[in-house]
């Protein structure tokens, strides 16, 4: 069954469906969870309220707009980032920004055209200025404020703005240059 | 609210599309983007940057059974949904709305659907809350190891803690306890024992009073 069809049935159809859902995304959404958040149980409280949000919003989901994965990836970045807006920024363990930075695939089964999406996204961000690729991933996976990123690169505000805007910038054109070579 | 130029959102265009910008800020570059599509534009193709981003992060398998706890969440809302769309009670219902209050029971479950059930087999029944005579809620019980039972309350006259119990001929089995806020709430557990000779349900207050009961045929 279709990613579509499954998230349609999430709204509509029986426990079936909706378990089978649930179990195709909830590695990615936990892990998205996870990333930012990093406390377990409050991660699964988000990757929870991630799919309930996805069936309160399956009818208003366009897939021209991009895959249910990317969909529900992207409510649960926005939950997780509610959920410690409040709290202080969490320490970086610079090992999660290798690890995410790095060139192997995370699981064998995806060989796949996503992996070979996110292998040109983790290469871009590693042609942009190191200090331009922490703080975009700073700020793109795990949530940080510019002021946050200032802090934890001990770098004036202005400058942690800057290093974000160049990088999304620079990411925009490579992903686009890209995009327009395999099409 | 501040008021921007099309220079000043292309400059927060980035931490606006990874939602990073500061509340008033953030409000601030919205009310210009619904004015301006040339900055609806640049700011589109930020979005689908900052959501690719999310793929970098490797997918985690969450804790065992956390398929079920979800579905069940999902599941509690939907009931909840469909009781705040609800017009009439039943009259089965609403008999048994009736009969609840009448011996001074405030607040009352009607079960919709129930009858000699496999345990084996996968169940799925629906039951109303009633307040008065009021449809207030809803409860779901699905599937069969475990038997899922989800539960939500709006505009009871009622808040605080209450516990659910089924009972039947085996005793009573406590499922949990969930918080009536403002005379709303929701809630779902597994109850390991299934369906198998429940006979009733009960909500019972902080104190141990039984606040509400219902008896099944």
């Amino acid at each position: 069954m279709t990613d579509d069809a499954l998230l349609a049935g999430l709204a509509n159809g029986g426990p079936d469906v909706g378990l089978a859902f649930v179990r195709r995304f909830q590695r990615q959404v936990f892990g998205v969870a996870l990333a930012v958040v990093g406390d377990p149980t409050l991660a699964e409280d988000v990757a929870q309220q991630t799919f309930e949000r996805a069936w309160r919003r399956a009818g208003s989901f366009d897939a021209s707009r991009g895959s249910v994965r990317t969909w529900l990836t992207t409510i649960a970045h926005n939950l997780a980032i509610d959920a410690i807006r409040s709290r202080k920024p969490m320490p970086l363990d610079p090992s999660d920004l290798v690890r995410l930075l790095g060139t192997a695939p995370d699981e064998p089964e995806q060989r796949s055209l996503r992996t070979e999406e996110t292998n040109q996204l983790r290469a871009a961000i590693r042609g942009l200025p190191p200090d331009q690729a922490r703080a975009i991933v700073m700020a793109g996976v795990y949530g940080l404020t510019a002021q946050e990123v200032a802090h934890a690169e001990g770098i004036p505000l202005g400058t942690a703005k800057t290093r974000i805007r160049s990088a999304m910038a620079k990411l925009r054109v490579a992903l686009q240059a890209k995009a327009v070579t395999h099409d | 609210m501040i008021e921007l130029t099309c220079s000043q959102v292309r400059d927060a265009s980035a931490e606006f599309a990874l939602g990073i910008l500061p509340a008033e800020e953030r409000a601030a570059v919205a009310a210009h983007l619904l004015r301006c599509p040339s900055c609806r534009q640049e700011v589109e193709g930020m979005l689908a940057v900052g959501a690719r981003l999310l793929d970098l992060v490797p997918g985690t398998e969450p804790p065992l059974g956390f398929d079920r706890r979800a579905l069940a969440r999902v599941h509690g809302s939907r009931a909840a949904a469909r009781a705040g769309s609800r017009r009439r009670p039943s009259r089965l219902i609403a008999a048994i709305a009736a009969a609840a209050a009448a011996a001074a029971l405030f607040l009352s479950i009607g079960w919709i659907a129930h009858g000699d059930h496999d345990p084996s087999e996968p169940a799925h029944l629906t039951a109303e809350f009633h307040q008065n005579g009021q449809a207030i809620g809803e409860v779901d019980a699905y599937g069969a190891h475990p038997l899922w039972v989800s539960m939500s309350v709006h505009g009871a006259t009622t808040s605080g803690w209450v516990t659910c119990e089924l009972t039947g001929r085996y005793g009573t089995t406590r499922l949990g306890s969930f918080e009536l806020v403002h005379g709303g709430g929701a809630w779902s557990a597994p109850d390991p024992k299934g369906l198998d000779g429940v006979t009733g349900a009960r909500l019972v207050d902080g104190q141990g009073r039984v606040i509400a009961t219902a008896v099944f045929e």
